[in-house]
């Protein structure tokens, strides 16, 4: 359309028509909103990579046989350093698995207009979570 | 209504994986991580475990579903950077490839046990 220029800079659309640009360099908290799509990628995009190792390695290992299956799942399931990751995973798991009942429920139109305060009690149900495996977990990370 | 071309369909089964993995995830972590803390697992348990047809299909449902979940999700994160139609289909490609290369993986290595 005429008289409308539109320039994308790190992905932002910028309206010349409107005359709305953003200043980048003036720091504006966050929404919840945002908070929660950032959270949903980024534990997205590591669920996912993380799936894909998964399931190649444990694919691999099954096919070798039990000896390499063995040995591999005893060495991963004694080391403090994988149990610390398994935890960082779970949390993973818990944010992006929860925010995504938010965001199905929001889909079916139930609570869109109390998005923040079932944000706020999703996070809180994730800390409840992730307490409860740290603690069932913690006797083998210290042991 | 669900439609292939205009992403609905995607979007549907992006909401009905999610569902299900939410079960199947939640079954998979109690099970394997969560309910003996400390038990290494072992390849024999694993071949008992997946003997049992709601378990193989557990791990099936987990493959298959958590694979979808996962590749198409990247494929929307991927579509918010507004590539072209040829882009689009290229990553589109990829994404169905590593998917299928990842679900006759994990099933040969599942169906092992049966």
């Amino acid at each position: 359309m005429k008289g409308i220029r539109t320039v994308t800079r790190r992905g932002l659309s910028i309206s010349a028509k409107t005359g709305y640009i953003p200043n980048l360099t003036v720091w504006k908290p966050m929404a919840v909103g945002m908070w929660a799509w950032w959270l949903h990628r980024i534990t997205g995009l590591a669920l996912a990579a993380y799936l894909l190792i998964h399931v190649s390695l444990m694919s691999i290992a099954i096919l070798k046989g039990p000896e390499l299956f063995d040995s591999l799942l005893s060495m991963l399931m004694t080391s403090k350093l994988f149990l610390i990751f398994d935890l960082g995973l779970f949390a993973a798991v818990l944010i992006h698995g929860i925010n995504g009942v938010r965001l199905i429920l929001f889909d079916l139109g139930i609570g869109m207009r109390r998005q923040k305060e079932i944000f706020w009690f999703a996070m809180a149900l994730v800390a409840a979570l992730f307490i409860w495996s740290f603690l069932r977990i913690l006797p083998e990370i210290v042991r | 209504m669900i439609n292939k071309t205009d992403g609905t369909l995607s979007w549907f089964l992006q909401r009905v994986t999610a569902v299900g993995l939410i079960f199947l995830l939640g079954v998979h972590l109690w099970l394997l991580h969560y309910k003996n803390p400390g038990e290494i697992i072992k390849f024999g348990d694993v071949a008992i475990r997946l003997r049992t047809l709601t378990f193989f299909f557990v791990d099936m449902g987990l493959l298959t579903f958590g694979l979808y979940h996962a590749l198409n999700g990247i494929n929307n994160i991927i579509q918010d950077y507004g590539i072209g139609t040829t882009g689009r289909r290229s990553i589109g490609f990829i994404l169905v490839i590593i998917g299928c290369v990842m679900v006759f993986l994990g099933g040969v290595s599942l169906f092992k046990f049966v």
